[in-house]
């Protein structure tokens, strides 16, 4: 992320949008970057004092300040003295310097001296080590390996992520995403310490509004930081939008995104199943030749304060749908939440399909309304065909 | 699909914001992220509705945390369970015998009766920090202390732990976040974790209060749920007035005193003497040119630097073209200039010949002098990127007379111990009404009936002359201080350019005469 000074926006009418950069100021990128390795080994105030060069009188400075800032945040500095502790150095200086008593520049430079003489170094030296551990006297001695299209990218979603510093709230609407890419939206909302309400069902997508505990008292930019830190998770998710509301002197202005903008996330998307048990039962549905198809477009329970996002939905042509959820092997205390949540969620048009390895047993879902069945090693698909077909009393909505 | 809303159970969720479960329709009161929870309540008790809303997101009424005292009471007798505070009740006994003085006493006692909420405002060097430790002592609860710096959070530290030797005190920010039932954190680190910690302390005391009201920093006091509060400063008044919202925040001010009430008390005499230096030839053409060049750009853009929307113009135009960027390079190029002259550092090596073996401490407004200082006299330096551990050798090797000199950039302005320093010498600093006093209050400390000496090295014909100028006027008409002849024709038509000066957290203003 960048600060704030680093920050480029454009306003028209109440909508702001993040400035990304233009094509010919993509250059910069590649000059910061060839910089950074040109001064591998020099100092970080030499370094500062290149890209300050390097900038000169542009008016382009702060994108090149925001490259700068992106890349040096990556990379390494180490201490340029090697074995002479600065610190321990200026104790022994300043030490002598006090004994010797008076100070003044005479003093000063006959007590380097004399110190130098035993170092066997230079009192010149001896004077540029004093103080070799400040940030600006640091080597360079590691340059982050990107390209200067990755650079390009970071600096993109950094401008994007800080507009939301002065957000409010936003509003996310979300359609068509598998189930492990919502669940990892709400896990992250939930890591960056934000709250959430969800709306809407499945054919029409999902609206997610976005704050923190205290926004219910007063409009408040305290979470903007936090969503600015989230916006990377969202790019993640396959389809979004994002409506964000900024308060800037004053002024309540609308901050618009979605997946179709040139942003790009930092990591790979993830894994399309969450599990190998899922994947091996969604491959072995298809061959099953059945008119239920299996979907992985899901109904989200929003249960008050977490959500339940069940693994897959199953659709017959006739309008009939149920949901299924699969219980592979997990941590106890994993288990004893997921009930919880199962308990709460209380859809009866939900299959829980569990592993015998659970350790786990009908009495524990006893208070869960849908049919619960159990299995040894692989869900077979035609246990679950068995409970949606001879019983028609679950077809439900 | 239905949902069974009455038996919501809340467990702790993957990312571990959620605390555990309630029992069934028990009415509890809970502390999260800075808010308080009512769970369990289908309607409101009476008279709580002016604090707490109903949250649809969790199904619950939800408060801010800082009312806690306020609606406890009334809501006591509703509760199954109250499981907001976590704070103790603590038996502090101070092992540290010090007889406070009358007026800490006084400040003390106005505290308690304002029910163990407000600011107590001393100046810097009359025992602020032992107030503190007064309502420590008195109110009994655990206590998180904010300060601003990390040279205060040394000093705290060291106090406590002479103090409470049996009690762990925690730490929270330069590198450590060891919260304990007696923490001192700065202002920044408790910012970031007060939604976290909001719940465990019973007393906060706010050192250097006046810093609190930002909107970064005043979530600390919004946050906790914390029923004693007492704010400690020289200076409340703030450049942005937000001071107004230290009495919502911590409370109103209960107890003032002004350094000359105490001047013949505490505070040791002093005098001020100012130094002028000349700009060598070519510093002076450089800084003519560089001047000159700004002021062009200023001309041909009609703008004035004689007000904050003035100088906010000139940033915003700065960065638009090369002649305005040149312009704002010229503008530091002069202020370095009139800030680091060669001419300085000989007055200062003159300084510290006249007063051979006095304790002096040397005050630069940036690290580069103060470095530059350290290396060419090899004096140790103290700035916020001093490492802590070498600090306090410093602090306790100039204590002790191992060092007869120490230099400084901003850190020492606040509070911070500098015992028997006798000679004090301002190198370079801007106007601003909290800095002056504070500067003058690290030397001014009670000493043997001694008179403190403060030198103010300014270079000559720079706009450092008026700022001087204008940092002199109130604290002391009767000084004689020396009549400053400010030439105003070089820095051009900007008599109160103060505000070129004061974009720093919190904002400095110029002094206004009491």
């Amino acid at each position: 992320m960048l600060p704030s000074e680093l920050l480029f926006s454009a306003k028209r009418g109440a909508q702001v949008y993040p400035r990304f950069l233009r094509r010919e100021q993509h250059v910069w990128a590649e000059q910061v970057l060839r910089l950074l390795s040109e001064y591998r080994q020099r100092t970080r105030g030499d370094l500062d004092a290149a890209l300050r060069a390097l900038e000169g009188d542009s008016p382009d400075y702060r994108i090149v300040r925001g490259f700068a800032h992106l890349a040096l945040n990556a990379a390494e500095f180490a201490l340029a003295t090697g074995d002479l502790e600065p610190e321990a150095l200026r104790r022994e200086v300043f030490g002598r310097a006090a004994e010797r008593g008076g100070y003044g520049e005479t003093q000063a430079r006959e007590v380097l001296e004399d110190l130098a003489l035993r170092y066997r170094l230079e009192a010149e030296t001896l004077h540029e080590a004093l103080y070799a551990d400040l940030p600006e006297n640091h080597v360079l001695v590691a340059v982050p390996e990107f390209t200067p299209e990755q650079l390009i990218d970071r600096y993109n979603l950094a401008q994007a992520q800080g507009l939301l510093y002065s957000a409010l709230y936003m509003r996310l609407t979300a359609h068509r995403n598998v189930p492990g890419e919502y669940r990892r939206l709400f896990q992250h909302l939930k890591f960056h310490g934000l709250m959430y309400a969800v709306e809407g069902h499945l054919d029409d997508g999902y609206q997610i509004y976005v704050d923190g505990p205290a926004s219910l008292f007063k409009q408040t930019r305290k979470y903007g930081l936090q969503m600015a830190m989230f916006l990377p998770a969202l790019l993640r998710v396959s389809r979004w939008e994002m409506e964000a509301v900024l308060q800037r002197d004053g002024e309540e202005l609308s901050y618009r995104l979605d997946s179709q903008s040139p942003l790009k996330p930092l990591k790979a998307p993830p894994a399309a199943y969450d599990s190998l048990l899922e994947e091996t039962f969604a491959r072995r549905w298809e061959k099953l030749g059945t008119p239920w198809t299996l979907e992985r477009e899901v109904e989200i329970v929003d249960l008050k304060g977490t959500v339940f996002v069940p693994d897959f939905a199953l659709c017959h042509p006739d309008g009939r749908l149920v949901h299924i959820e699969i219980m592979g092997f997990w941590h106890p205390d994993y288990l004893r939440r997921k009930l919880e949540k199962l308990r709460r969620a209380a859809m009866p048009d939900l299959i829980v399909a569990v592993s015998d390895r659970l350790n786990a047993g009908a009495d524990d879902f006893h208070d869960v309304p849908g049919p619960v069945i159990f299995f040894k090693g692989k869900l077979e698909p035609r246990q679950v065909l068995a409970v949606l077909e001879p019983t028609e009393g679950i077809a439900a909505t | 699909m239905t949902k069974d809303k009455s038996s919501i159970n809340r467990t702790k969720d993957t990312a571990g914001f959620y605390h555990t479960g309630r029992e069934e329709g028990e009415r509890q009161l809970r502390f999260d992220r800075g808010t308080l929870l009512l769970e369990g309540v289908a309607e409101l008790p009476t008279g709580l509705d002016g604090w707490f809303c109903y949250d649809p997101r969790v199904d619950a009424y939800r408060a801010p945390a800082s009312c806690y005292s306020a609606i406890i009471g009334p809501l006591k007798s509703e509760l199954g369970r109250n499981k907001a505070p976590r704070y103790q009740l603590r038996d502090l006994s101070c092992a540290l015998e010090m007889i406070p003085y009358p007026h800490q006493q006084e400040a003390l006692a106005a505290w308690q009766a304002a029910r163990g909420r407000g600011v107590v405002v001393l100046p810097t060097g009359a025992g602020k920090t032992l107030v503190g430790l007064l309502a420590l002592c008195w109110a009994r609860r655990d206590g998180l202390i904010l300060v601003p710096t990390l040279d205060l959070m040394q000093q705290w530290y060291a106090l406590l732990r002479a103090a409470f030797p049996d009690q762990e005190i925690g730490l929270l920010g330069g590198g450590y976040h060891e919260p304990q039932p007696l923490t001192i954190a700065t202002y920044d680190s408790a910012a970031r974790h007060i939604e976290r910690l909001g719940d465990r302390f019973g007393l906060l005391i706010f050192d250097e209060v006046h810093h609190l009201p930002s909107e970064f920093y005043r979530a600390i006091a919004e946050f906790s749920l914390a029923p004693y509060r007492l704010g400690l400063t020289a200076t409340p008044e703030r450049g942005d007035g937000r001071d107004a919202d230290l009495a919502s925040l911590v409370g109103p001010i209960v107890y003032r005193k002004r350094p000359e009430q105490l001047a013949g008390d505490v505070l040791a005499d002093f005098q001020v003497r100012p130094v002028h230096v000349d700009l060598s030839p070519a510093e002076r053409a450089a800084y003519s040119q560089a001047l000159e060049e700004r002021n062009s750009f200023l001309q041909a853009n009609r703008l004035s630097l004689s007000t904050l929307e003035g100088w906010n113009r000139f940033v915003m135009l700065s960065a638009r073209s090369v002649e305005g960027r040149r312009a704002m390079r010229a503008h530091r190029d002069a202020r370095r200039i009139a800030h680091a002259t060669p001419g300085k550092l000989r007055a200062l090596g003159m300084i510290f010949a006249n007063h051979p073996g006095h304790k002096t401490v040397i005050f630069t407004e940036d690290n580069a002098t103060a470095y530059e200082v350290s290396q060419r006299f090899l004096v140790p330096c103290l700035t916020h990127q001093t490492p802590i551990k070498e600090r306090q050798a410093f602090l306790d090797g100039f204590k002790t007379g191992l060092y007869t000199a120490i230099v400084t950039s901003n850190v020492l302005n606040e509070g911070v111990d500098v015992p028997d320093a006798s000679v004090g010498v301002i190198l370079s600093g801007s106007a601003s009404a909290r800095e002056f006093i504070q500067r003058l209050g690290r030397i001014l400390r009670r000493g043997n009936g001694k008179r403190a000496i403060l030198y103010e090295v300014i270079a000559r014909e720079t706009r450092e002359e008026r700022v001087a100028d204008r940092r002199r006027t109130p604290p002391d008409a009767s000084q004689k201080a020396g009549q400053i002849a400010a030439t105003l024709a070089l820095f051009e038509r900007s008599p109160t350019d103060s505000v070129t000066e004061s974009h720093s957290e919190g904002g400095s203003r110029p002094l206004k005469p009491r």
